[in-house]
């Protein structure tokens, strides 16, 4: 139990930090760098949470995939560019949107500490997580299972919507002379 | 019978549809077959439903078929049906055996015209929207073919429309009918508003009070008068004359300008509530009678006699309707519609064989070249001019004998003078139908004397007299001598002598009572009693003095035209001295009148406003307004900085609060 | 460790990632900010499916990440397009729609 809370809490602390680096560094790659531990972490409370296959589909895919598409932009374009050497025109943005955030997290923190607790019901369709993870022997079979029997057709959704993805990234990315 | 009275309707329609959208690219027989098959087939069909109508018990015939639900809302439901009665039989059988017979002189007529697929199209969609007008049995459908129809005016009006007189002509007509289904709207409204039904036979079981009775008819009759071309709206008429001769035939000769007569008929349990109407009635077709009829005797322009004639003509139907006789007022309408198609075609056909002349002045002594449009058209003046025993007799003295018996049973002294204007009216038709005649038919040619100078004076003339523009200054008449005058080919004088046929037994229709036949009036019994019942009988003895004395001042009338005409027409110009004479062939100055009183201050009025309202005052005011936008928004404006990263705190601002706002709740 | 506790966690990281929209002007860190905010709700998902014992949570992190490829790439391709047109990836300049 005690190990449960530390590792909760060393990985809370470290997540928070990474994600406050991501804003705070000056320059994009750095952001990025820190960005993919923040990723990393997440996929380790996911773990904790006993959510396997998302959480190496989380290092997989977006500290892998995803964030070497932000390294290779990032370093392509001018990363020389300090930001702070242009003047910042509206520079009141950024107290009302520090304080806004932090009564956002405030009013967030009370309601969660305040509301209603989570009781335990399941969905009365869904079956139970558990109990499938030992019928199909193990998280991923479970996901699998799941996927395509109840969400066969917002996954095919997906691969449309991939391919608009890619078609406009290529309508984007063409050169036109 | 639905679905025969619905094809009626809509091969028209399909005819003006294919011949609008590719009639273009058509050559001339293809033209032909759809034009003439479109309407020849409504005919038959027509002609079809006539027999099987026939062939029922008369409390059978009025057949009422739904043929689209349009509109249902709640207890308010509004269908498109068609509705085939003897009323609206008897119109569609004229619409479309009339319209058949000019489908088929227009071939002729038009031949040389470019626009000959246009002038098709045109004619197919006048006949959809006549027969839609006549087949509605909604008042509101009725407005819809009230109003196509009077487009189809507009167009076959403006046909020419690279002459400015035909473009103008045609504006006229459409503004003044506008007047007219502004008056059919407004009755519309007030029969809505009152009774809650808009279809026939609802609106017509329904007892409005007086007064409202009295405003409903009157807007109808507003409309009427614009259609059918009444005082105080039948400006449009004459000038409608600038369109095709087969065009002043059919729609301003024998159906469109009637739809007036048929409205009324149509709606007689209405104008039977309101005695104040039918009186109006009476008097507006009384006045316009004799007012048309005199303004005919010194037209120049044979198209013009005719256009006055048709107006005259149609006061004497609404003085049948005012009297209650409806039934005569159709009577009238079916003659009327066979002698003036004929004298329409025929003046169409002289003035096809004389090259696009249509100045009397310049005609003379065709009968001997133009015998069939000479023969005919001599029908055709004998009938309208009341002489037995053709066509126009037998309706003429219909009207004028229930005149007559509605002064008597009343006693009312003005019906009696309504008689009399009719009796003169029918004298003046004579003589002015007459004239014509003889002007076109007697004497010698006077085409070829007019030298170039002498038509140049002419010209110049003209247009001081504001009458021939047309005929002499814009259409560059050919001069034709007269041994190159021809009679017209075969495809446009069958129409006429079939016209001229029925124009002789036509009249048979109506009731021979007066000949001691009193069980033969087919008409009359054809039609709804309704259309008859509320007449006033007259006397046999009474009947025979109104029978003698219209067809003495028929005789009488042509008598003078043949002591003054018979010789050749001569213009008098001694005549031009004559302070009446003057004010008759300018029309009773009405134009003039119209134009120093109601056209010259709305354009000085309009100048006025322009000049002073308009500049500083309205976009005064609108410039004020424009600058309060302007300057609150010059203020607003700044919200929108530009920067993205301020349009997304306005977001996260929006959250908060949200957030901010069910946090508080608890 | 109780539910609320996760959910802290990924308000504390969603809340990180709409600052850092806010106050930076680099496009590519307010895309990573995004993706912040993403993997913060993916986190608050994958907690409820635990604790309310359902698969139907990590299915929505499947689509989440999915529907993140996808707005990565086009919007990688904008900025490099707005890029090789005005050479400055500033969000404050472009402010065209300035009223």
């Amino acid at each position: 139990m005690t190990f449960e809370i530390v590792s909760f809490v060393v990985l809370a602390v470290a997540t928070v930090a990474t994600a406050i680096g991501v804003i705070a560094f000056k320059n994009a790659i750095h952001s990025a760098l820190s960005l993919i531990l923040t990723l990393l972490f997440l996929a380790l409370f996911y773990l904790q949470l006993q959510a396997m296959f998302i959480a190496v589909v989380q290092i997989l895919i977006y500290a892998g995939a995803i964030m070497v598409l932000f390294l290779f932009v990032v370093t392509m374009l001018a990363s020389d560019q300090d930001e702070l050497a242009l003047r910042n025109q509206i520079p009141w943005q950024r107290m009302v949107g520090g304080l806004l955030g932090l009564i956002l997290v405030a009013a967030l923190s009370y309601l969660l500490f305040t509301g209603a607790q989570v009781t335990g019901t399941t969905a009365s369709h869904a079956e139970s997580l558990k109990q499938a993870i030992t019928t199909y022997q193990g998280d991923t079979q479970a996901f699998g299972m799941a996927l395509f029997h109840g969400f066969l057709f917002p996954f095919e959704v997906t691969s449309l919507l991939i391919v608009v993805a890619i078609l406009g990234a290529l309508v984007f990315g063409r050169r036109t002379n | 019978m639905t679905n025969l009275s619905l094809w009626v309707l809509v091969l028209p329609l399909l005819g003006f549809i294919i011949l609008g959208l590719m009639g273009r690219f058509m050559p001339r027989t293809a033209i032909l077959t759809i034009g003439w098959g479109a309407c020849g087939l409504a005919f038959l069909l027509a002609a079809v439903n006539f027999i099987n109508m026939l062939s029922t018990s008369a409390a059978q015939r009025s057949n009422d078929s739904v043929i689209y639900h349009w509109i249902s809302a709640g207890t308010f439901s509004l269908d498109f049906g068609a509705l085939l009665d003897p009323l609206s039989m008897t119109m569609l059988l004229v619409v479309t055996g009339v319209g058949l017979l000019i489908h088929i002189y227009s071939a002729g007529y038009m031949a040389d015209d470019p626009g000959l697929w246009r002038f098709f199209a045109y004619l197919n969609f006048f006949i959809f929207a006549m027969v839609l007008l006549v087949i509605a049995d909604t008042f509101l459908f009725l407005l819809v073919g009230w109003g196509l129809v009077g487009l189809a005016s507009y167009l076959l009006i403006g046909f020419w429309y690279q002459r400015r007189s035909a473009v103008a002509a045609a504006q006229k007509a459409f503004v003044i009918n506008i007047i007219g289904d502004l008056g059919l709207m407004l009755a519309i409204f007030l029969i809505f508003a009152q009774s809650g039904h808009l279809d026939y036979g609802s609106v017509l079981a329904h007892t409005f009070s007086g007064g409202t009775a009295t405003a409903i008819c009157l807007l109808l009759f507003v409309a009427c008068a614009a259609k059918s071309a009444q005082l105080p709206l039948y400006m449009w008429l004459p000038d409608a004359m600038e369109g095709p001769t087969p065009v002043s035939a059919l729609i301003h000769a024998a159906t469109m300008v009637t739809a007036g007569v048929y409205l009324v008929a149509r709606t007689s349990p209405l104008f039977e509530q309101s005695s104040v109407a039918l009186a109006v009635v009476a008097g507006i077709g009384g006045v316009t009678a004799l007012y048309a009829a005199s303004i005919a005797l010194v037209q120049l322009d044979i198209k013009r006699v005719l256009a006055y004639s048709t107006i005259s003509q149609l006061g004497y139907m609404f003085m049948a309707e005012g009297v209650h006789n409806y039934a005569g007022g159709i009577f009238h309408l079916v003659t009327h519609a066979f002698f003036k198609a004929l004298l329409f075609l025929g003046a169409g056909a002289i003035i096809h064989a004389l090259g696009g002349e249509q100045d009397m002045r310049k005609m003379g002594g065709l009968w001997g070249r133009l015998r069939i449009t000479g023969v005919t058209f001599l029908i055709g003046a004998l009938a309208i001019s009341g002489i037995i025993p053709l066509a126009g007799f037998w309706s003429k003295d219909e009207i004028l004998g229930s005149v007559l018996a509605q002064a008597t049973a009343s006693g009312n002294v003005w019906y009696y003078v309504l008689w009399i204007i009719g009796i003169v009216t029918a004298g003046l038709t004579a003589f002015y139908m007459f004239r014509l005649f003889f002007g076109i038919f007697a004497g010698s040619y006077r085409g070829e004397t007019a030298t170039a100078a002498e038509h140049n004076a002419e010209v110049n003339e003209a247009k001081d007299e504001n009458t021939l523009v047309t005929a002499a200054g814009h259409q560059h008449t050919v001069h034709i001598r007269y041994s190159a005058i021809h009679e017209v080919p075969r495809v446009m004088s069958t129409p006429l002598i079939i016209l001229a046929v029925l124009s002789v037994v036509g009249g048979f229709i109506g009731s021979l009572a007066l000949f001691g036949l009193p069980g033969w009036s087919p008409l009359t019994s054809f039609l709804p009693s309704g259309l008859h019942a509320h007449a006033a009988d007259l006397p046999l003895g009474l009947a025979w003095i109104s029978t003698g004395l219209s067809l003495l001042a028929g005789v009488l009338g042509i008598g003078l035209a043949w002591r003054f005409y018979g010789k050749g027409f001569g213009y008098k110009t001694q005549m031009q001295g004559n302070p009446l004479y003057q004010l008759v062939f300018h029309k009773y100055y009405v134009d003039e009148a119209l134009n120093a009183v109601l056209v010259t201050p709305i354009l000085a009025l309009g100048r006025g406003l322009t000049r002073y309202l308009e500049g500083d005052v309205l976009d005064g005011g609108s410039r004020g307004i424009s600058m309060v936008f302007h300057g609150s928004s010059a203020v607003i404006r700044r919200v929108q900085t530009g920067y993205m990263r301020n349009y997304a705190l306005g977001i996260l601002f929006g959250v908060v609060v949200i957030v901010v706002y069910y946090a508080m709740r608890g | 460790m109780p539910l609320t506790a996760y959910l802290i966690v990924s308000a504390v990281i969603f809340t990180i990632g709409v600052i850092g929209v806010l106050i930076r002007r680099n496009p590519l860190i307010i895309f990573m900010s995004i993706e912040l905010m993403l993997n913060a709700v993916n986190l608050s998902f994958v907690a409820l499916s635990h604790f309310l014992d359902s698969v139907d949570g990590q299915m929505f992190v499947f689509l989440v990440l999915t529907v993140a490829a996808a707005e990565v790439v086009v919007g990688l391709a904008l900025i490099v397009s707005i890029f090789r047109t005005r050479h400055n990836i500033d969000v404050d300049e472009m402010n065209v729609l300035r009223g």
